[in-house]
């Protein structure tokens, strides 16, 4: 029979659960209001599958997750949020969860999500699909240099700090403060993932990227 | 509870009277709700670059313009007031964008530094009118340089190789230990 442990700040959504899944035929081995509880239950507690709510105070359910990275042993976490799939269910699996269950479906969801957890399968439902399929899309690698990249204002700035022009006259030139020149140089500094102007100088002369005179 | 345990006890006229104010009392209650909602939308609670995502999703799937998104890694949450301003100012850029623009490709990039949070949206389309760069009174821009300024934030609004630039930065205010 698989255990479950109920992990939820709301003492009656965990009744609602124990409740509904105790019908099915599963056994509750433990709740736990947060991560603290949790914690100490994870000591001596074994159960099958962890039932975990993404919206908890103190660390929150993403969390958890990465802290039960540290856990090994632990049941696997499958995350039951009143929130939709899109964008956290995404977020969720990054973090280490098997699956994730809107509270707004049926139970029947719920317990086929259960059953494949618990048979050490990840439980994808088509919402889920479509949404992964979706961040898949929009993070995919391009073929990019780094300076290609960057955006206009970035583009400007690069050349200019790479010619070897200081922050007050920048500021001066493009009309803006000289701390949203510095905003923009530590943006485009990340991207190029360079530390010093020499190095950008040394990029820019390299791609031609020096304005002329 | 209090309210229903009253009815046992009600002539027809009087209990009539109480069922009425308490639809009144449940209307309030989910009106005031809503509200909430709105005021803080519980999207943020999962990060901030979560919930730009899902602005920028939603904004593919209405309009079907090419949109992008990249964030960096945050080396501490933000504060609720800023991630709240970066939100709505998202927003609203990208309702504008939508409305106006006539756009084709749109990038929203957020990047967490060490002493600043900026947010650059940018987009190829028709533009902002010359004179509105100077007078961010138009075109929806007066709600985002608005908030922005209440946040203690700066706007920088720019036009180059047909493409325009909102972004926005704030300062980051350490949160107490």
């Amino acid at each position: 029979m698989t255990a479950l442990l109920l992990v939820d700040d709301h003492s009656l959504v965990r009744r609602g659960m124990r409740d509904a899944l105790c019908d099915e035929g599963f056994t509750i081995a433990a709740e736990a209001a947060d991560w603290p509880q949790l914690d100490a239950l994870l000591g001596h507690v074994t159960a099958d599958v962890m039932l975990l709510d993404i919206n908890m105070p103190g660390p929150s359910g993403l969390d958890v997750l990465a802290l039960l990275k540290a856990r090994p042993n632990a049941p696997r976490p499958l995350v039951v949020s009143m929130y939709p799939e899109d964008p956290y269910a995404v977020r969720s699996l990054q973090a280490g969860a098997w699956g994730y269950v809107a509270k707004s479906g049926d139970t029947g969801v719920l317990v086929e999500a259960i059953r494949t957890v618990s048979q050490g399968r990840k439980f994808i439902s088509p919402a889920l699909a479509g949404a992964l399929a979706d961040a898949a899309a929009t993070q995919a690698p391009r073929e990019l240099l780094p300076h290609q990249r960057l955006s206009p204002r970035e583009q400007v700035l690069l050349g200019m700090l790479a010619s070897g022009k200081r922050l007050p006259d920048i500021a001066v030139e493009l009309e803006m403060p000289e701390r949203t020149v510095s905003v923009y140089r530590a943006r485009l500094m990340e991207k190029m993932r360079m530390s010093t102007t020499a190095e950008l100088a040394h990029y820019a002369r390299r791609y031609h990227l020096l304005p002329a005179g | 509870f209090d309210l229903d345990g009253l009815h046992r006890h009600l002539e027809p006229a009087p209990l009539e009277r109480l069922q009425r104010a308490q639809s009144v009392l449940a209307q309030a209650t989910e009106t005031t709700q809503r509200l909430m909602r709105n005021l803080r939308p519980p999207i943020l609670d999962a990060g901030l670059a979560s919930a730009l995502e899902s602005l920028v999703r939603e904004f593919r799937q209405r309009t079907g313009i090419a949109i992008e998104f990249h964030a960096n890694a945050s080396q501490e949450p933000l504060n609720a007031n800023a991630s709240l301003t970066l939100y709505r100012t998202c927003q609203e850029a990208l309702t504008n964008v939508a409305k106006h623009a006539v756009a084709r490709n749109v990038t929203v990039d957020l990047h967490h530094g060490s002493d600043a949070v900026s947010l650059e949206i940018i987009d190829d389309g028709r533009g902002l009118a010359s004179g509105s760069l100077q007078k961010p009174g138009s075109l929806g821009l007066r709600g985002i340089a608005e908030r922005a300024h209440a946040a203690a934030g700066t706007l920088d609004i720019s036009s180059r190789d047909a493409r325009t630039t909102l972004m926005l930065w704030l300062p980051i205010v350490k949160e107490a230990a």
